[in-house]
């Protein structure tokens, strides 16, 4: 057999992925032939290279971005589109006496005796609240807040 | 839960336990980004297919069915999310050359190549030579090496014969091999 065997086929034969009968045809002149010993001796080196090549990794930066949108995303997604009042304490992490304090403002509804709250239009709500908090919240006013918020955590 | 399977992480997640899909992430994040990077050859956008993917999981688990498949269903999702951004460039890049603005048009930066990982100069050519790769070759190879995925996972994930797996991947280690062996090459490899 004459040496014209591509890198190619010695790729499927190192593989395993040749045929028998080709297979001994490949084996008995790869003895004869020096060249094709020393690719296989590359095939190998880099069959082993490949198996450890280290992976890339996300940065930092990105994977806490990642883990934000996705908390966000599984918090949302495991909120029942028709809130309780349960439901929307738990949603906006409030207990009683702070849900006690906004209930009339909630985009609420009645219906058989219970209120009950859209989960859609709650996050219209709160998205409402984050902008006008923005506009009338001056550095000062935030400072007055923490101090009060502060003080109530002493007392 | 590190002795809990994926398709199990993944059904305790859709019954509401949000802790599972935090263990799915950290298990497949690293997976997900270095497949997207070896695609895309940009270190940006594949912490974009990043997020794209674990959000589409994240809202997908009703209509998955658990058949021990997860890894190679993710990976699907990673590679369409990818091929979409390759396939929107390719139409920008057509666009712009269509009405001859590229000259203006401030060329991208070079990507951050695959360089950022080497560790060795075996290392540093073998990734080279990876992201000069075609296309085809270059995700069948990226699961293999990296994923250490078999011929069938592979099918599976590019959506293609087994034999065509083969194929590519054979054709990908002979090109590698011969940027490992360059002088033999230059005497008349037949390639």
């Amino acid at each position: 057999m004459s040496c014209n065997l591509t890198y190619e086929e010695l790729a499927e034969f190192a593989a395993g992925d040749v045929d028998e009968s080709r297979a001994h045809v490949i084996e008995r002149h790869v003895v004869e032939c020096e060249a094709c010993r020393h690719r296989l001796g590359v095939l190998s080196q880099l069959d082993s290279a490949l198996r450890q090549l280290p992976r890339s990794e996300p940065s930092a930066a990105a994977l806490l971005k990642v883990r934000r949108i996705l908390s966000a995303e599984l918090r949302t997604s495991r909120t029942p589109e028709i809130m309780t009042l349960d439901d929307v304490a738990r949603f906006l992490r409030i207990d009683d006496d702070a849900l006690g304090e906004i209930v009339e403002d909630l985009p609420a509804f009645e219906i058989g005796g219970e209120i009950r709250v859209r989960r859609t239009r709650l996050i219209e709500w709160v998205e409402q609240r984050e902008l006008a908090y923005m506009k009338a919240t001056t550095q000062s006013g935030v400072s007055r807040i923490l101090s009060r918020v502060l003080a109530q955590g002493t007392s | 839960m590190d002795d809990i399977s994926d398709d199990e992480l993944y059904s305790m997640y859709a019954d509401g336990d949000v802790e599972a899909f935090d263990t799915l992430f950290d298990r497949h994040r690293n997976s997900v980004f270095n497949f997207a990077c070896t695609m895309l050859k940009d270190f940006t956008k594949a912490e974009d297919v990043m997020q794209e993917t674990f959000l589409s999981v994240a809202r997908a688990a009703k209509s998955y069915e658990p058949r021990g498949r997860f890894r190679t269903w993710m990976m699907k999702i990673v590679r369409n999310s990818c091929l979409n951004r390759i396939e929107s460039e390719r139409r920008r890049r057509a666009a712009i050359a269509e009405s001859s603005l590229e000259f203006i048009t401030p060329s991208s930066p070079e990507p951050p190549s695959l360089e950022r990982i080497e560790t060795d100069e075996r290392v540093a050519v073998i990734c080279r030579a990876i992201s000069n790769l075609p296309e085809r070759q270059r995700e069948a190879i990226a699961l293999y090496a990296f994923e250490q995925m078999q011929y069938k996972e592979i099918a599976q994930v590019l959506d293609m014969p087994i034999n065509t797996v083969k194929t590519l991947i054979h054709r990908a280690r002979a090109s590698l091999a011969c940027s490992l062996d360059p002088p033999r090459r230059a005497l008349g490899e037949n390639l």
